[in-house]
């Protein structure tokens, strides 16, 4: 029906996880995507150099919100620099339109699709690169 | 009723893939009809020269096209005379020009009134200035029609106020500004008015002796004549306070290494070379609205606009943006409730259909409207109701993927 709309990536956009939850968190951090208008909140809570909860909240489109999703998904109960590094791959394996799942493992393969739509790769990178200004702040 | 455009077999783009095109972003660019194509082509081959310089016959054509050229914008907008249209590159550099070479502003001291539905090329000049001086920036809301709150309006000007700059159409509502009243009260005050007629210039027929207005702006790409030419229109007055922004080749009289003389009259705000392919390929765009115009594109447009907003509504679950007292003109912004419209028009994409998803270089009237962005339509002489059907069609698919599970 769609080439970028795949139903696994519609999945969590329906069913996001992490979104809108009221966590207590140790960094909170806004992104904002001027060209697209994403705008969203990533919010970690990190005990003994692991991430104990992440979520995330604003208006984004349907990529932001998936790949937001996942990222909350992969990375509850994560060290924070293997998050901190699985952040970096992501974002460097979209500008190079590697593939995701190959890069990353199977619950990315809902974004592979993105990086053969190079305007929304910046979508999908957003939650990702405002998780890293959360490990800049908070970085052991 | 027979919504099939007479125009649309002018514009080759049409016919030159196997793919369908549903064309409904004509307000950030209109496509080029053949015939616009074909005067820069001939141009091109045959009466390239540079203009204003040469004594040679291809330079001294080329320069007498253009001087005639200067009096059919005249005329298509009714201004006194040739002499007050400035040709540049587009409206943004028109603004640009007055913002920066208007004595007044120089002053350092009184207000700049601008409505809050400005496209961000009349808002940053005049937010630069205020920031750099004590001038204020004034800022109108809208009505619930979507047009300039006129009793705020009349509250905000006063005898300090410098300009008024106002758009004519807005780029995202597609709604009129009552320009000859607000000209009115900008003369009362002894303030100017600037007018952004970058979307009104495609919709309607411009009279900026009726409309009062001491500047008028406007774009060729909007008005099927392909990117490059630009047209500021200044009263006598106006340019007897304009100071030339850019200066170069072409714009003196005469120049010694310690003082130069400015050209008198409006070329001395054309420094450098003119874009005279632009500037011939304006007047073919400008020669083929008034024959549309004469084949009634007008009421076509506007019944179009109406069977448009019509089936929108139908379709139900849509946000149309103020169009609650005002009829838009050609030009529909809206929101598919729970979907992003980047998504929107990512999905209309897969459909062949072209929308502006954003928030169409007018965040001060997002803000207004509370939201982040909006979809946006805006018809041209080529759209008819199978593109309206088409992007029904979208739609409904994005229904499905987003919201019917």
């Amino acid at each position: 029906m769609s080439a970028l709309y795949q139903q696994a990536l519609l999945a969590h956009h329906q069913s996001p996880v992490g979104f809108n939850l009221d966590i207590k968190f140790d960094s909170a951090k806004s992104g904002h995507n001027p060209a697209c208008g994403d705008e969203i909140t990533v919010k970690v809570a990190v005990t003994d150099g692991v991430i104990t909860d992440i979520a995330f909240e604003g208006d984004s489109c349907a990529i932001c919100r998936a790949s937001a999703s996942i990222m909350c998904e992969q990375l509850k109960v994560t060290p924070f620099t293997q998050a901190k590094s699985i952040a970096d791959k992501l974002i460097a394996g979209l500008e190079s339109k590697e593939n995701l799942s190959e890069l990353l493992g199977d619950s990315y393969a809902p974004l592979n699709a993105v990086a053969s739509f190079p305007i929304r790769a910046q979508c999908a990178q957003l939650p990702w690169q405002t998780f890293q200004l959360c490990f800049e702040e908070l970085k052991p | 009723m027979a919504l099939i455009s007479r125009w649309k077999a002018d514009f080759p783009v049409f016919t030159q893939s196997d793919q369908p095109l549903y064309y409904l972003d004509s307000a950030a660019s209109s496509l080029v009809p053949k015939v616009v194509a074909d005067a820069s082509y001939q141009y091109l081959l045959n009466e390239h020269a540079n203009s204003h310089r040469g004594f040679y016959p291809l330079s001294a054509q080329l320069t007498q096209r253009i001087e005639d050229i200067r009096a059919q914008v005249a005329n298509f907008i009714n201004a006194p005379s040739a002499d007050n249209i400035i040709f540049n590159s587009g409206t943004t550099a028109g603004i640009h020009l007055v913002a920066n070479g208007l004595n007044r502003l120089k002053s350092g001291s009184g207000n700049i009134v601008i409505s809050a539905a400005e496209h961000h090329a009349n808002l940053l000049p005049w937010q630069q200035i205020a920031e750099n001086s004590d001038i204020e920036l004034r800022v109108v809301p809208l009505a619930a029609s979507g047009q300039v709150d006129m009793p705020m309006l009349e509250r905000l000007i006063d005898d300090n106020t410098l300009i008024v700059a106002v758009t004519h159409l807005s780029n995202v509502l597609g709604v009129e500004n009552p320009i000859a009243s607000i000209g009115k009260l900008t003369r009362q005050h002894g303030a100017f008015l600037l007018v952004d007629g970058a979307q009104f210039a495609a919709h309607g027929k411009v009279n900026v002796q009726a409309l009062g207005c001491d500047f008028y702006v406007f774009s060729g790409h909007k008005l099927y004549s392909g990117h490059g030419s630009g047209v500021l229109f200044a009263s006598d007055v106006a340019i007897a306070e304009l100071a030339p922004v850019v200066l170069g080749g072409g714009m003196v009289n005469s120049v010694s290494v310690s003082d130069s003389a400015w050209a008198t009259g409006v070329r001395k705000f054309e420094a450098g070379t003119l874009n005279a392919q632009a500037i011939i390929a304006l007047s073919a765009g400008l020669s083929y609205l008034k024959q549309a115009e004469a084949e009634g594109a007008h009421t076509y447009l506007a019944e179009l606009t109406q069977f448009t907003l019509d089936k929108l509504s139908a379709f139900g679950g849509i946000n149309i943006y103020s169009v609650q007292q005002s009829k838009p003109q050609s030009i529909i912004s809206f929101n598919l409730e729970r979907v992003h419209s980047h998504d929107v028009a990512m999905v209309l994409a897969e459909h062949h259909i072209a929308v502006r998803a954003g928030h169409h270089c007018a965040q001060p009237l997002h803000h207004c409207l509370g939201v982040g962005s909006t979809v946006r339509i805006s018809l041209g002489l080529y759209n008819q109701a199978e593109d309206i059907e088409q992007l029904l069609v979208g739609l409904e698919t994005c229904r499905q993927l987003f919201i019917a599970r």
